[in-house]
């Protein structure tokens, strides 16, 4: 029967379409989600989606928001351009008119500053290490690395980003998340609010492909976070505290 | 016809203005935008504060990301309806939503055909190729697939809202999905 075939088919094309539309849900969005991120030609399917349908949103009715938004916005990005010259960590915390989420994170920052400075300071001293870092081998090249260790609670994240490539590569170790929660990688650009770069195994290796908006963030200078998150599939807007391990991204 | 274009250049203009870091480009484009993103958000979070909070991280993400905006792949007006949609989704799947059950049919969303001419900012071919393709679904295909669009609704959200079986109605939509891709050449 035709429905039948329409339901059962697994063409991507239109599991693209309607993780576009926004129908999907549990574990079918997480797995579309996960395929955005690690198949080039379904991201490219899931932009072509959204320009077609996006054509949609003209018929949508207008509605006046108040002026406290456009100040809120204002002030919001009166912030960011404050702080694009400064490498203080704090000035990733958002301003917002309303919400609980800015001290937070301000504070977790200041948190995840320490984290960097404490790392550099062990990384400086590699022979008192209580643990063994999970190693990816060296390769020459304009590779970007962080190694993000906490010796006490034994967790560890060494990753590797081939610019050439555009591939993320992960060495996890001690992540172990509670049920129905998974850790979560971000990278918080030098001046800028952290960005999800979605969920990691909790153990073991992991490559994926980087999109070029990824590519873009992931530049020595800025941070590479983990976080635990709940196991929605979804990249999540702010991390929830408190910050597993934290550090730079260098060079090598 | 040419106050729609010049409205559509004005922004088109802006949003390079934006990727250059000019604040006034920023408040051309919220002066253009902010009525017609507020409303499509505001259909998928109804509460009003919310939907402004939700208003607000949207522009802060166009100031950031109007770098990435390449109008080759569509036209501004669609971008920045995407965000917001994506935004307010994101909203909406934080915190969930109680869908209210079963209107006895499903209610037609206003159609496009209605807005005025200069009101148009996105490309008239683009939505004019989409609502004649949208036209040739079948009624319950093209219903579902633009309510899920305008309000929001996931898959069970949107069977409980119109009380059919899921089964049904993700046929609907495929189905629908499958004819727009081979109408507007995916």
């Amino acid at each position: 029967m035709a429905d039948d075939e329409v339901i059962q088919s697994d063409d991507p094309f239109l599991t693209a379409g309607e993780l576009a539309l926004g129908v999907l849900e549990g574990s079918d969005l997480a797995a579309a989600r996960r395929l955005q991120l690690s198949d080039v030609t379904f991201a490219g399917a899931v932009e072509w989606w959204e320009a077609r349908l996006g054509a949609m949103s003209e018929g949508a009715q207008s509605a006046l928001p108040s002026d406290a938004v456009w100040q809120g916005i204002v002030a919001r990005i009166d912030a960011i351009d404050a702080q694009r010259d400064m490498p203080a960590v704090a000035a990733m915390a958002p301003v917002k008119g309303r919400g609980p989420a800015g001290w937070s994170i301000a504070a977790a920052l200041v948190g995840v500053s320490a984290a960097a400075a404490a790392l550099v300071l062990f990384l400086s001293t590699p022979a008192t290490s209580p643990i063994a870092p999970p190693e990816i081998a060296a390769v020459a090249g304009d590779q970007l690395v962080a190694q993000l260790t906490d010796a006490e609670a034994s967790r560890s994240l060494a990753s590797r980003i081939d610019p050439e490539s555009g591939q993320l590569r992960l060495a996890i170790a001690g992540l172990e998340a509670e049920p129905g929660k998974t850790p979560e990688l971000w990278v918080i650009p030098a001046g800028g609010a952290p960005i999800s770069l979605g969920a990691i195994p909790q153990q073991g290796n992991f490559a994926r492909d980087l999109s070029v908006e990824e590519s873009s963030l992931l530049a020595a200078g800025a941070t590479l976070a983990v976080t635990f998150e709940d196991d929605t599939g979804e990249r999540h807007e702010t991390p929830t505290m408190p910050i597993l391990l934290a550090g730079p991204l260098a060079e090598v | 016809m040419r106050r729609m274009s010049a409205a559509r250049e004005e922004l088109k203009g802006a949003m390079a203005g934006i990727a250059g870091g000019d604040r006034r480009a920023l408040k051309t484009v919220y002066r253009l935008t902010s009525a017609k993103l507020f409303g499509t958000i505001a259909r998928i979070v109804p509460d009003r504060e919310r939907a402004e909070d939700v208003l607000q991280d949207v522009y802060v993400k166009v100031w950031r990301r109007a770098a990435r905006f390449d109008s080759r792949k569509g036209s501004p007006i669609t971008w920045l309806c995407t965000i917001a949609r994506n935004t307010a989704l994101d909203e909406l799947r934080r915190d969930g939503r109680i869908v209210e059950r079963a209107e006895a049919t499903l209610p037609e969303v206003e159609d496009t055909d209605v807005l005025p001419a200069d009101e148009w900012l996105c490309a008239m071919e683009e939505s004019e190729a989409l609502a004649r393709c949208l036209k040739r679904l079948s009624g319950d295909q093209r219903r579902s697939i633009r309510l899920a669009f305008f309000d929001g609704y996931s898959y069970s959200e949107l069977a409980l809202k119109i009380d059919v079986p899921l089964g049904t109605l993700k046929s609907w939509i495929r189905r629908g999905l499958a004819g727009l891709k081979g109408c507007l050449g995916g």
